[in-house]
């Protein structure tokens, strides 16, 4: 178990974590979410102790990070791929943090082929792919067989089979009641992954609950309607959404028109638009109730958190707008990832 | 070893970075699926758990990443680390750290390039210095043969700076260092474990370089009649402390790359500190010379390998002593940065 309790970290002027308070449990997958210098990474390495907190503590089953007397039986890490002296080989470096706890010889082996080095083992991890080093990495932190994983950005550079034999071993490290920290910037990896979530932005805590109670606070609901009729359709949601019409004022019902004809309805559920429809005579094909992706969650509860926008984005509004135009995509995973997890 | 290219895939076998498949089938390699000790179920060699069907929390029969017993559950046993301890010595001790940096100083190349040169460099010069020399004594013969032997530590010493620089900036410069401190989170044990390794390290090399060039100096000296032995006054004392005096300037090359943790300006530094500290006092005036000279790391520290006193500089142990003031004010502020510094 990690417990963070109202840690701060300042770089110069700049607060990188803000009184961040969280616990991470044993025998679940937690995803560590949050914009680009949301202070994961910073967060990651106060709990470690290779950055000194301004305040508030960071301990791993109650014992800060330095105090461990065998920090790799206890935590294994992966702080990023290129962590590793490039003038050495992946078996002496695997050696050398092996020696450092008396741990066995036989574990750096073991340790190779879990990750698929064996092959490599004596070649100079200066040389290795962006993938290759991020498995390099993965055997360190495995090294000691710890209870608790802490990996930041563990998918970064791995090829689909990678990441897939990533998932998998998280899954089973935690089913056999280990804790799993796991950072990442791929929202759809972490729908698939994690089980419960921490969300940070401008290193002040967010979120810190389930994936379905994060996506299900986004407010983001539509229902995609097909019809042979999209323009009658269209017009008889519409006059619902006149004002004093019996339409909620926080969610006006808007009906935007998608580029393979199909309707995408806001403000209204699935059942009345039926109603609707049937009242008008209008023949639907399909009506699917679409629950916001945890992209899509993630992107608008972290609007006002976000430190570096893209140029066109440039207002930083406390206030999020209510999203308008951008399409949403249906909550099941795009095709091709949901094959390659079967 | 396990061959992992058990599905029959000629091409990169462990990594099959260019496997395209419709179907996922498990890369080879991932698992090994000839390694018992990592024997996953048997039926999907080389993941853990069936794809698709992802472990769910609080189903024990998972099977764990590692099939060893003791090691982590096999389907139906015990949770992990419920049972005995596999690895009983596992302590992040002190003698384990420096195991830790014995293995690895001696398995990066610039180690093994950096004391080369420091041998060639101190033993070759030396070895000329010494011919020439000897073919022409100085006229009121009262040179140092002893000294004089050892005269390729002036330049050797330029070398096995960046031997103790890079023990510690290396470790930044790839990031390592943070690896390192997950492994052993007390920094001073962690740093003094190093600079005990590069210490012995840098002493033992000296020791080589101070003695062979010794011996193959007298060697030398003795076709031109000049006789100096070990047993003479203050010559084992010089020669020992050619190596001393090598092992001191790679420890201060040392904490000042643990104050400054970057190569170069590690490097930078000591050279400064060694060389051009010296060249500079010489351009002082004469008094001046006289007062300041004989307390630069240089001076100071190069007279233990001297067996004739000289008036204007300190004897060969107070001078030593002096330079390991030095040594000691780098190191000492090396550790302090270590530890107060983030990593």
């Amino acid at each position: 178990m990690i417990e963070v309790h109202d840690l701060s970290k300042r770089y110069g002027d700049k607060t990188a974590v803000d009184h961040l308070t969280f616990t991470v449990q044993p025998g679940r997958i937690t995803g560590f979410l949050g914009p680009n210098g949301a202070g994961k990474s910073t967060t990651m390495r106060l709990i470690l102790g290779l950055d000194r907190p301004h305040s508030g503590t960071a301990t791993i089953d109650g014992v800060p990070y330095s105090d461990l007397r065998e920090p790799l039986r206890k935590v294994g890490a992966l702080l990023e791929a290129r962590a590793v002296h490039t003038g050495r080989s992946a078996y002496n470096h695997l050696w050398c943090l092996a020696q450092s706890q008396g741990l066995p010889k036989s574990r750096v082996d073991e340790a190779l082929a879990l990750v698929g080095l064996t092959e490599v083992a004596r070649k100079r991890a200066g040389g290795f792919s962006l993938g290759m080093g991020q498995r390099l990495g993965i055997a360190a932190a495995l090294l000691g067989d710890p209870q608790v994983l802490i990996l930041d950005e563990p998918v970064n550079g791995l090829d689909p089979e990678g990441v897939l034999w990533i998932r998998n071993l998280m899954k089973s490290l935690a089913a056999a009641g280990k804790t799993i920290f796991v950072s990442s910037h791929l929202m759809s990896e972490m729908a698939q992954t994690a089980d419960h979530l921490v969300v940070i932005g401008r290193g002040q805590l967010i979120a810190d609950e389930s994936v379905d109670a994060f996506i299900a606070r986004s407010s983001e609901r539509s229902v995609l309607v097909r019809t042979p009729q999209p323009a009658q359709l269209a017009k008889e949601l519409e006059r619902e959404a006149v004002p004093g019409n019996g339409a909620d004022p926080q969610a006006p019902v808007t009906v935007t028109p998608a580029a393979d004809g199909s309707l995408v309805v806001r403000g209204m559920e699935a059942a009345e638009i039926g109603e609707k429809a049937a009242a008008a005579r209008v023949v639907l094909h399909e009506l699917t109730p679409q629950r916001a992706s945890l992209e899509e969650a993630f992107m608008e509860l972290t609007r006002g958190s976000v430190e570096y926008h893209v140029e066109m984005d440039q207002h930083r509004d406390p206030v999020p707008p209510p999203v308008q135009d951008v399409p949403v995509v249906p909550a099941v995973q795009p095709v091709s990832e949901s094959e390659a997890d079967e | 070893m396990s061959t992992p290219s058990q599905t029959g895939q000629p091409q990169n076998p462990g990594f099959a970075q260019d496997h395209v498949s419709t179907q996922p089938v498990p890369a080879p390699g991932y698992g090994a699926p000839q390694n018992p000790a990592f024997g996953g179920p048997p039926g999907a060699p080389g993941q853990y758990g069936p794809p698709g069907v992802p472990a769910q929390p609080g189903q024990p029969g998972q099977p764990g990443p590692y099939g060893q017993p003791g090691f982590a559950p096999g389907p139906g046993q015990q949770p992990a680390f419920a049972g005995p301890n596999p690895f009983p010595q596992a302590k992040a001790t002190f003698g384990a750290a420096l195991h830790s940096e014995w293995t690895k100083i001696r398995t990066v190349r610039s180690t093994f390039w950096t004391l080369l040169i420091t041998m060639v460099i101190t033993i070759g010069l030396g070895v000329l210095i010494a011919l020439g020399s000897s073919g022409h004594p100085s006229t009121g013969g009262d040179d140092d043969w002893t000294a004089i032997s050892m005269s390729g530590l002036f330049f050797g010493q330029l070398v096995i700076v960046v031997f103790g620089a890079m023990a510690i900036t290396a470790e930044y410069s790839t990031g390592m260092i943070r690896t390192s401190l997950t492994s052993q989170p007390r920094r001073a044990t962690l740093f003094w474990a190093k600079s005990m390794v590069v210490t012995l390290v840098a002493l033992a090399v000296g020791l080589i370089c101070s003695f062979t060039s010794f011996f193959i100096a007298t060697s030398i000296y003795s076709g031109h009649g000049i006789h100096v032995a070990l047993s003479d006054q203050g010559v084992l004392r010089a020669v020992f402390g050619g190596g001393l005096y090598m092992a001191a300037s790679a420890l201060l090359a040392f904490g000042l790359g643990a104050i400054l943790r970057h190569t170069a300006g590690a490097i930078t530094a000591s050279v400064g500190l060694l060389f051009i500290l010296f060249i500079l006092v010489q351009f002082l005036p004469g008094n001046w010379r006289h007062d300041i000279g004989k307390w630069i790391p240089f001076n100071a520290g190069l007279q233990i390998i001297s067996t004739r006193p000289q008036d204007d500089m300190l004897s060969p142990w107070s001078g030593f002593g002096v330079f390991l003031v030095y040594v000691a004010v780098a190191v000492i502020g090396g550790a302090i940065v270590m530890r107060k510094k983030d990593a």
